[in-house]
């Protein structure tokens, strides 16, 4: 046999074998013992991806679950340049600058950079990525993502406000309620082949929260009707901005809010911030003759007048203090109904005088103005109020009618809707609840009543003056065919410079209708308006024709107040 | 030892089929995400369309003939509690004749009422 005939041979190649056998058995060990858990980590990040799961974000619905602002699915494209040879990056430069509208050199500079990840454009639209796909470039992808849609474009473009780019309110309600409506992430762990492509096989899973979504007390149509009405007068008279704001005397519910300029909710970046301020709540300004109604309520709940009192408004012309105050028209002697309706500045300030700085001062206190209505919208101001000691000899001429104040809209809105409903201040709120997206309510906002300014009794008194004073005085342009409207207007020179200017003036109305049983109550602000600049003849007519509108539409709903949707059940 | 290895070769049998419909449940959620992504779309195409800036412009535009009704061009019709009853009434009657077994086989039937709902 060959192996006697050589057994030095035969070791020697046993041993050879057995060296390699005890190689081979030693490099196992060390991998499958000592290496092990170096090499499953290796193997895991190679082949484990985690993904992070983008939650919903809530929408934002108008009181009958119209919606306001929604998420819709939007792909952003990048681009892996280590990856990208010469030719795709030419083709990717020549067809992404026509189809994205982009410069060439911005794209050409992204792809020129030593990385694997570059964005190129973020929350592209669906029909732009099926034509980039079909391009077939190498070293481009997508990454799924979200893209907040406003579809009514500049509805309520202030008060909604708008998402940025990473889905987080940045102004507005998306601001304010950004913890209802972001919701919560959440991971998924899935596996990867060689390929580095995804498979269907989770190995764990929190799966995301979607957000909450809010629903607001305002009414979609109304808000339209408002914005049409506020458009139109905004154009024709050439103002410098605009407001208006539409609530539900009974509850303090804001049906409408509005403001001019405004701005395109799908772009806002291309707005100013002066369309993008909430005028309604931002802006505060000397509202004239329309804070009449603060010294008018005064008088009569004190008792100090009734509606037949004469008063002598001294043809026009009446010295208080230094000061030389005028009325629009020269006025003999007047009822202090007549004061109201027709507006007198004289009249007021005699008014004013009987009730003495305190009296004139703790009721503009009661109506709230100074302080924060308390509204559930960013940005608002308190206005500016003082209190008597720093009154001067000219204050009581000059805050009764509306001067050495400041106020805000939504300040003024509340007042004339506490009128409107028989002497009760109601908080105003925007958003009526927040819901999941089961329908099931997590949070819910009632009106809330704040005080009793007035008795009903004088409230009542107030309301026969104020609708003379559309029927027969100055807010005529307000009156609506069979419709009781109970209103008041004013006319307030701006500031300019420290000095009261005769060329620019705030044009303001607020009313409420029908008078008899107020649904809605209306505030319309006209800053710097041209050709005219009179709130009866700038401000009034708006009203009327949002009113008139917003009466018939909550006629043909069959409402007599404003109801909401049907909604699901409360947690 | 051969049902070991038996075993081990239909241990590797599933895993691959697990792999494999791993990759066709990844094709189909492709698609089926599509069809969500297109859905949304559309969804907001529609709320879009339907909403208020939209018709408004649409229906309620300077140039439209189309406004919000007065109360006096809407027409309310109030119908007499008596006329109901016997509208009720005769309609139930006619509900209630029996069919002949001899013209249901040969569907001679007769013509189908429609009954009133209480």
């Amino acid at each position: 046999m060959h192996i006697r005939k050589y057994p030095l041979r035969f070791c020697i190649v046993f041993l050879v074998f057995i060296l390699a056998l005890c190689f081979c058995l030693i490099k196992l060990i060390l991998i499958q013992v000592f290496k092990s858990s170096y090499l499953d980590q290796l193997a895991e990040k190679q082949h484990n991806y985690f993904i992070k799961l983008e939650p919903k974000r809530g929408a934002i619905y108008d009181r009958n679950l119209h919606p306001l602002a929604i998420n819709v699915a939007a792909y952003s494209l990048y681009a892996n340049p280590k990856m990208m040879k010469a030719r795709d990056k030419e083709k990717a430069v020549g067809e992404l600058s026509v189809l994205l509208g982009l410069e060439p050199d911005f794209i050409r500079e992204r792809l020129d950079k030593d990385k694997y990840f570059v964005w190129l454009e973020r929350k592209l639209p669906l029909t732009s990525v099926q034509k980039i796909k079909n391009l077939k470039i190498a070293g481009l992808d997508f990454i799924k993502e979200s893209r907040r849609h406003y579809p009514n474009q500049a509805l309520a473009a202030q008060l909604i406000g708008f998402a940025g780019m990473d889905n987080e309110g940045l102004e507005g309600l998306e601001l304010k309620y950004n913890k209802y409506l972001k919701g919560e992430f959440g991971w998924t762990q899935i596996l990867k082949d060689a390929k580095q492509r995804a498979l269907l096989i989770e190995k764990s899973f929190i799966p995301p929260k979607d957000g909450f979504d809010v629903v607001l007390t305002i009414d979609e149509t109304i808000q339209y009707i408002a914005e049409r009405a506020l458009d139109k007068a905004f154009v024709k008279h050439r103002a410098r901005g605009a407001m208006i704001i539409v609530i539900n005397p009974k509850t303090g519910e804001i049906l409408a809010l509005a403001n001019r300029p405004t701005f395109d909710l799908m772009s806002p970046t291309q707005s100013d911030m002066d369309a993008r301020r909430d005028r309604a709540v931002a802006d505060m300004y000397e509202p004239g003759s329309v804070f009449k109604i603060v010294t008018a309520a005064a008088a009569l709940e004190e008792g100090k007048v009734s509606e037949q009192d004469k008063f002598f408004c001294e043809n026009g012309t009446y010295r208080v203090g230094n000061h030389i105050l005028h009325d629009h028209q020269k006025h003999g002697t007047l009822t202090f109904s007549q004061v109201i309706e027709q507006s007198s500045n004289i009249g007021v300030t005699k008014v004013a005088q009987l009730l003495g700085p305190s009296l004139v001062y703790k009721y503009a206190q009661l109506f709230r103005f100074g302080m924060p209505t308390g509204i559930n919208i960013p940005g608002e101001v308190n206005g500016v109020l003082k209190p008597p000691s720093v009154w001067s000899k000219t204050s009581i001429g000059a805050i009764p009618i509306g001067h050495e104040v400041t106020v805000t809209a939504i300040q003024l809105g509340c007042a004339i809707a506490a009128i409107a409903n028989d002497g009760v201040y109601m908080k105003p709120f925007v958003v009526k609840y927040i819901k999941d997206q089961k329908g099931e309510i997590i949070e819910e906002f009632q009106p809330q009543t704040v005080a009793q300014v007035i008795s009903k009794n004088t409230a009542d008194r107030l309301k026969v003056i104020l609708t003379r004073a559309v029927e027969d005085g100055t807010g005529k342009l307000a009156r609506i065919k069979n419709v009781k409207v109970a209103g008041k207007t004013g006319t307030a020179q701006k500031v300019v410079g420290g000095v009261y200017s005769h060329n620019s003036f705030y044009a303001s109305f607020i009313g409420f209708a029908p008078a008899d049983n107020p649904k809605i109550a209306m505030v319309v602000i006209f800053d710097e308006p041209h050709l005219t600049y009179y709130g009866g003849t700038v401000s009034a007519p708006v009203f009327k024709e949002v009113a008139q509108d917003v009466l018939r539409y909550l006629d043909v709903t069959g409402n007599d107040t404003v109801k909401t949707a049907e909604t699901g059940t409360r947690r | 030892m051969f049902i070991l290895t038996a075993g081990a070769l239909i241990y590797i049998h599933l895993q691959f089929q697990i792999f494999d419909l791993a990759y066709q449940g990844r094709c189909k959620e492709v698609a089926v995400q599509k069809l969500i992504d297109d859905n949304s779309s559309a969804m907001y195409s529609i709320h879009k369309l339907k909403s208020a800036s939209n018709l408004g412009v649409k229906l309620l535009g300077s140039s439209s003939r189309m406004q919000f009704m007065d109360g006096e061009h809407i027409v309310r019709l109030k119908t007499p509690v008596q006329t109901v009853e016997k509208i009720d009434l005769a309609l139930s009657k006619s509900t209630e004749r029996k069919q002949s077994f001899l013209a249901s086989i040969l569907s001679l039937r007769s013509q189908a009422e429609a009954k009133s709902i209480r």
